[in-house]
């Protein structure tokens, strides 16, 4: 603590402190405990001059250890029973059980309203216009671009299953370049629109434009 | 009509009280140790006991934490301290008077060792009047000019402006003495008790 705190905190023990002085000492004894010792010796001269009891910290430690150790606040009761209000007004403690059933009940409301909002959040992102039946009225073709396949004859009784080998090899078709752009042009303009209208509903922006070029009966050279 | 010194205490009182109520406790801290001497005297009075007294005081303070939300600056902040503390001493006194008294020889002395250890004492051989007495006398040892600006500040609660006119000097000077005056009590205690004050 530097003496220029100090003299602030001498100056504030006296109500001579400016206003800056005061917040700065104020912001100071957040982290420092030296001076709130100081402050105390101020006050124990001050104290002893005026021919008081000097208390030291051992109420402020008294008070402090009663004010972390109960959290609840007890009615303040003068000696003929009724409620005291000088200026005070002590809140009543609260129904230890009624309080945990509104914890409880606290805590349920809010996971049924992640729930909830989870729920719409996730029919919101989620496309409404899936078109299952279409995707799967086409079966899926595969490509495949293989070596010449090397006829293999095995002779069983002698009955040639040269036609059974060929049957139970996968089918594969070959396109022509022209089919290619075909299928490519079927396929993709639909997933593009379904994109761009998606996006749209997310965020506001689209490639629809890009959809409608793809989307047209030419395909794309 | 309240005096600009009292002004300025009720000012700076309010801006303590303002941030505990926010919760920095270590605001609320310096208005204990800034009135709870002051209160102590009060409670004794009512009480007219002191370990009670402390009782009263400790439960004054954490009514009154509890309640800072409820004080609206209309009064002086040790004049609301000042009435919960009545107002808990009448109501300890009440608590007393329907327990049944059996008081014994035995019982005062165990009070009275109780009060010296409540009363913070520096270690076992010192108690709060050895502290006292230390401070008196160190405030004896102080140079004249400096005792002479603490006693117009402490005993007769001048202003510094008031003192300045006082020791005709410029008031820079009188908040220079009294805190160098300060400096050297707490110097001299800490010597001789060292970690007492707190």
């Amino acid at each position: 603590m530097t003496e220029t705190m100090r003299q602030s905190l001498s100056a504030l023990a006296d109500e001579e402190a400016t206003e800056f002085e005061a917040r700065k000492i104020l912001d100071a004894a957040k982290t420092r405990g030296e001076l709130k010792g100081y402050w105390g010796s101020c006050q124990a001269i001050s104290s002893t001059m005026r021919g008081e009891v000097v208390l030291g910290s051992t109420l402020l430690d008294r008070v402090n250890a009663e004010l972390d150790g109960v959290t609840e606040a007890k009615p303040i009761v003068d000696h003929c029973g009724e409620m005291t209000q000088p200026h005070a007004i002590v809140l009543p403690a609260k129904d230890p059980v009624s309080s945990r059933f509104g914890h409880i009940t606290g805590q349920l409301a809010i996971v049924a309203s992640i729930a909830f909002a989870v729920v719409i959040g996730v029919k919101i992102v989620t496309p409404v216009d899936i078109q299952p039946s279409a995707v799967a009225a086409e079966p899926l073709e595969v490509i495949k671009f293989q070596m010449p396949v090397q006829r293999e004859t095995v002779s069983v009784d002698g009955v040639s299953s040269s036609a059974n080998a060929v049957a139970r090899r996968p089918i594969a078709r070959i396109l022509t370049e022209q089919g290619v752009k075909q299928l490519v042009s079927n396929r993709l303009s639909p997933y593009l629109i379904r994109h761009a209208e998606n996006t749209a509903v997310v965020s506001g922006k689209s490639v629809l434009p890009l959809a409608r070029i793809m989307g047209r009966d030419e395909p794309i050279q | 009509m309240e005096s600009p010194v009292q002004k300025v205490e009720a000012e700076n009182d309010q801006l303590l009280v303002d941030r505990a109520r926010l919760g920095d406790r270590h605001a609320f801290d310096l208005l204990i140790l800034k009135y709870q001497s002051r209160l102590l005297a009060v409670t004794t009075r009512l009480v007219s006991n002191q370990s009670d007294a402390l009782d009263v005081l400790q439960d004054t303070f954490v009514k009154a934490f509890r309640s800072l939300n409820t004080f609206r600056g209309e009064s002086a902040f040790y004049t609301w301290l000042y009435r919960i503390a009545v107002n808990t001493a009448k109501n300890h006194l009440a608590s007393k008077s329907k327990e049944p008294t059996k008081v014994s020889a035995d019982d005062i002395g165990a009070a009275d060792l109780t009060l010296l250890h409540d009363l913070g004492a520096p270690d076992e051989e010192a108690g709060a009047e050895e502290l006292q007495r230390a401070i008196l006398d160190a405030i004896e040892q102080l140079p004249q000019d400096l005792k002479h600006a603490l006693t117009l500040r402490e005993l007769e609660g001048l202003s510094y402006d008031n003192i300045a006119v006082a020791m005709n000097c410029p008031i820079g000077t009188v908040r220079s003495r009294i805190f160098r005056a300060r400096e050297h009590v707490v110097q001299e205690i800490s010597y001789k008790f060292p970690g007492t004050l707190l």
